[in-house]
């Protein structure tokens, strides 16, 4: 049996380390590979599962505030702009 | 929401968008009528009631269609079906803004009581605004699969389109938008 001196074993782990993915690009290609042959949601971005995972959570965290602003800038007239809308 | 189970979806769409178009231009026009007839003197529109009741889903449809050939424009692969079983999901807001429409019709003291009541008010209408955008949104990108191009087009366009159903639905007698 021929044994491989240190420098052929060094080129050839060199070799084999350069053709490893990025940590985490499979699992990446997996989701989307799978997602898209199952039709199923794809995969999200952290802020698109903040936003889209529960939009009636996140139309209530943007409603609030707007309100407080129109409520600020109207005050007393926040009633009759509504009533004006509604006719 | 995602392409998959049209089925169960189409069903579900349908109940939705039907039993809003009948609480908006059925229900809530019946319930004013008793409640103010005595003031007022109003009578009953049942012919005007039948042509919003008509028009609210046709504008549904007519949104429907419009997504519907916009994803044919940009090859989405996307059945008409599949379109209305999703859009008609994103009724569910305009149900809840129908109901405190009515609410706010039947009873006018609720928004002119305080400030505060107007404010709270307010901020439901701005939610439900903010879930259906947010609907429309998960649409594009989670059904229709756009690219950032693609989904300003689709925007441009169909904020035509809405303004143009918002318009001819108020000229005949549908007071919360029904797209």
């Amino acid at each position: 049996m021929e044994i491989m001196d240190d420098r052929e074993l060094e080129k050839l782990l060199n070799t084999t380390e350069g053709q490893v993915p990025p940590a985490g690009l499979k699992e990446r290609l997996f989701l989307k590979i799978t997602a898209s042959a199952s039709n199923a949601v794809p995969a999200l971005t952290p802020l698109e599962r903040v936003i889209f995972e529960k939009p009636l959570r996140t139309a209530c965290f943007v409603s609030l505030p707007a309100a407080c602003v129109l409520w600020a800038i109207l005050g007393n007239d926040l009633g009759k702009l509504l009533s004006g809308i509604l006719g | 929401m995602s392409r998959g189970d049209v089925k169960g979806r189409f069903r579900a769409s349908v109940a939705i968008v039907l039993s809003t178009a009948v609480l908006s231009s059925g229900i809530v026009p019946i319930l004013y009528f008793y409640a103010n007839k005595n003031r007022y003197g109003l009578s009953l529109d049942i012919g005007g009631m039948f042509i919003a009741l008509s028009v609210s889903i046709m504008t549904w449809l007519a949104a429907c269609l419009m997504f519907w050939l916009l994803s044919k424009a940009f090859n989405k692969g996307l059945g008409f079906e599949q379109v209305t079983s999703i859009w008609g999901l994103s009724y569910i807001p305009n149900f809840f803004c129908v109901v405190l429409y009515g609410l706010l019709l039947i009873v006018p003291k609720i928004n002119t009581a305080s400030s505060f009541s107007a404010f709270i008010i307010c901020a439901i209408f701005i939610m439900l605004l903010v879930w259906k955008a947010l609907y429309y949104f998960m649409l594009l990108r989670f059904v229709l699969d756009t690219t950032l191009r693609e989904l300003l087009i689709i925007t441009a366009v169909s904020a035509v389109v809405f303004a143009g159903l918002m318009i001819i639905g108020s000229k005949l007698g549908i007071q919360v938008p029904m797209l």
